[in-house]
């Protein structure tokens, strides 16, 4: 019952102008900066904690938390029209809802991609209002051990994603982790294939390398397989046009609540991130469909799964945020700054000492959540003309999308060189049947992976893995899930052979 | 002992790996021609797209001898744990190619679009370097348009001073960031 009146009290503080236009504003501004690749949810919340200095603590955090909300489905957006995610967290969405876009239903993804985000975000806040405490007392025991074995894990999607090429699915991650490795060394400080150039040292930045494996050697590819590209005829434009049903989405609501629960937990753990999330849950989305093997040609359920995991991982994040004033993500680490600002210090005392901040942020992400669906609702139909422009002006575009996006990142020519080779290495590595989304996971689980390995070790030696149940248990899940599609695949040659 | 360090601290510099991937090139094209006479030549590319990989893993593997060696767990080992796995599946997967179990190389019908606009999309890159994002960018996009055959000038130009203005007021305008002049518009500006 406290809950309840602590709740009705929260959503009564957001009636009035400053609080409607602080929400509307921060979704719209998210879902643009969330497209925009090169401009992360974190860089949009960064950009307007100066803004809100002059606004009361309630306004303030209302504002930014609603930006970190939307940018998190707006990345879909492209991800789902350009095949350029607009955040890492969408890349398991451009798996097939590029597909879908290719074979003229771009509506249709963006409609599933939109709905899945807003019931994995209301399902992420409801979680986080009923569970905040308890969940933010599992989260902070966990040790390196465990996050390494997390990030294990969320590797084991390799073998999924690889499919029937699952040695070179496995190569690709290989070559995301040993990229990921450039740089300084967080932990000892030593500098490894720098080759003494300064831009090296911070090793490659995962936006560029994004760009470059998604959108630029999709590119390349469409040059190589149909020379000058045809314009569109008319029967296209009404195809991309067409919406999913209220059945249609009904259909998917298995998908969609199994994946907004991985998303929850996964968010959770501080550093984990919404990428982890959304590939997990489109990992169990595939293993569990009826037709695994449509996944990443174009099944909804695929563009369903990472995106209401992505979504549902925001609510999860604010928990050890609230509770602890741990960060769950990038975005999250901001915030702290945000709350520091209006001399708000988060931790379990904030609970009791500002129900009404915590309660009428709560109601806030419900109300954000559901201006996402609307303004979503208004523009995808402007999203889906994008799909429709000639080609001859759309590449060429997206090719100067991608410099700007990745030059925006840290203002250096690097990062575009970067991107340029990374889209290199993408089509190289795709015209030879090598899939780029491991690359990717690769880059983003290589130093959570590498760094809590070696905390683990120091801390424990090389058998703390298998000392501690947690790390046991989720390496034995990473084997089985690992090897599974594997043996899988064996027995069915097996059996085609004795049938040839 | 000295030659080693110096090798490895040669090796450790841009030039170093320039003469690396320089060499690299040169003995994958050569060994293209062998590859294209025997029974295996059709995963030619995918044969050299393997060689490549372990190349470069051995030199990684090289290269992380010259990591200094620091706490219990050093910066070297997981690196090379990277290294030899990359190793094993590239020798797994030759292994299935030279016995003609892989997929055959794509057919290059239109390698040469793709080449030339990887070309382009470097010379974009070098240009921003000497005359600037806007410049470089419109030159770019022209450039882009007419190769690919859209003729259309109104709209051409129309695209091209659409996104040279959102790209100044999104990026430099709202988002402050120093989008390049150009070391000749610096020298003239001078």
């Amino acid at each position: 019952m406290n809950t309840l009146s602590a709740m009705l009290h929260g959503f009564s503080l957001m009636v009035g102008l400053e609080p409607v236009l602080a929400i509307t504003v921060g979704v719209v501004l998210g879902i643009l900066v969330g497209a925009m690749p090169g401009l992360s949810p974190s860089m949009g919340v960064a950009l307007l904690v100066p803004f809100t200095y002059n606004l009361n603590p309630l306004t303030a955090l209302v504002l930014l938390v609603a930006v970190y909300q939307a940018a998190n489905y707006g990345g879909s957006i492209t991800a789902v029209t350009i095949n350029t995610p607009g955040t890492p967290s969408s890349v398991a969405t451009a798996f097939d809802g590029y597909q879908l876009t290719k074979q003229g239903k771009c509506g249709w993804a963006l409609g599933i991609s939109l709905v899945a985000s807003t019931v994995g975000g209301l399902f992420g806040i409801l979680i986080l209002i009923l569970f905040a405490q308890p969940l933010a007392a599992v989260a902070v025991k966990l040790h390196p051990a465990e996050y390494f074995c997390l990030a294990m894990l969320g590797l084991t999607t390799v073998a999924s994603l690889g499919g029937k090429n699952w040695a070179k699915a496995f190569a690709a991650a290989l070559v995301g982790l040993l990229i990921a490795t450039v740089g300084i060394d967080p932990i000892s400080g030593v500098k490894r294939f720098t080759f003494e150039a300064v831009d090296l040292f911070d090793g490659f930045d995962i936006i560029p390398a994004m760009i470059g494996l998604f959108a630029l050697s999709e590119i390349f590819i469409r040059f190589e397989e149909e020379g000058i590209p045809r314009k569109y005829k008319k029967g296209d434009i009404a195809k991309q046009e067409q919406w999913p049903k209220v059945r249609d989405y009904w259909a998917l609501k298995r998908v969609i609540l199994q994946s907004s629960v991985i998303g929850t937990i996964i968010g959770i753990f501080p550093g984990a991130g919404a990428a982890i999330a959304s590939f997990l849950a489109y990992d169990a989305a595939k293993r569990t469909s009826k037709h695994p093997e449509t996944f990443g040609k174009g099944n909804p359920e695929g563009v369903a799964a990472s995106e209401s995991a992505d979504n549902a991982s925001v609510g999860g994040a604010m928990v050890p945020l609230l509770t602890l004033g741990i960060p769950g993500s990038s975005s999250t680490a901001v915030l702290i700054g945000a709350l520091m600002i209006h001399d708000l210090v988060p931790g379990p005392m904030l609970f009791t000492t500002n129900p009404d901040l915590i309660y009428g942020l709560f109601a806030s992400m419900f109300i954000a959540v559901a201006v996402m669906f609307v303004m979503g609702a208004l523009g995808a139909r402007l999203w889906v003309k994008v799909t429709l422009i000639p080609p001859a002006i759309l590449l060429p575009l997206i090719l100067a999308v991608a410099v700007i996006g990745s030059f925006a990142v840290k203002n250096s020519l690097f990062d575009v060189a970067a991107c340029l080779g990374f889209g290199v290495l993408g089509w190289g590595l795709r015209r030879f049947g090598f899939p780029v989304a491991p690359v990717v996971l690769g880059l983003v689980l290589g130093k959570l992976a590498e760094t809590n390995f070696r905390r683990a070790v120091i801390m424990g030696g090389y058998g703390v893995f298998f000392t501690r149940p947690a790390s046991l248990i989720l390496i034995l899940v990473s084997v089985v899930l690992f090897a599974y599609p594997l043996v899988q695949q064996y027995r069915e040659g097996k059996k085609s052979a004795v049938k040839g | 002992m000295n030659n080693l360090t110096d090798v490895f601290g040669f090796l450790n510099t841009v030039p170093g790996l320039l003469l690396v991937i320089a060499v690299l090139a040169a003995l994958l094209l050569a060994a293209r021609f062998p590859l294209r006479r025997s029974a295996a030549r059709q995963n030619t590319g995918l044969i050299l797209v393997l060689l490549g990989l372990m190349t470069v893993s051995l030199f990684c593997l090289f290269l992380s001898f010259g990591f200094a060696r620091k706490g219990d767990v050093s910066a070297s080992v997981v690196p090379r744990l990277w290294i030899l796995g990359l190793i094993a599946c590239c020798v797994y997967l030759l292994v299935d190619a030279l016995r003609g179990k892989q997929e055959r190389d794509p057919a290059a019908e239109h390698t040469g679009l793709s080449f030339l606009f990887i070309g382009l999309s470097f010379a974009y890159f070098l240009l921003i370097g000497l005359v600037g994002f806007y410049i470089s960018t419109v030159l770019f996009l022209v450039a882009s348009m007419l190769i690919l055959a859209y003729r259309r000038w109104p709209v051409l130009l129309a695209v091209t001073a659409g996104w040279i203005l959102f790209a100044y007021l999104v990026f430099a305008r709202v988002l402050f960031v120093p989008l390049p002049n150009g070391a000749w518009i610096e020298m003239l500006m001078r």
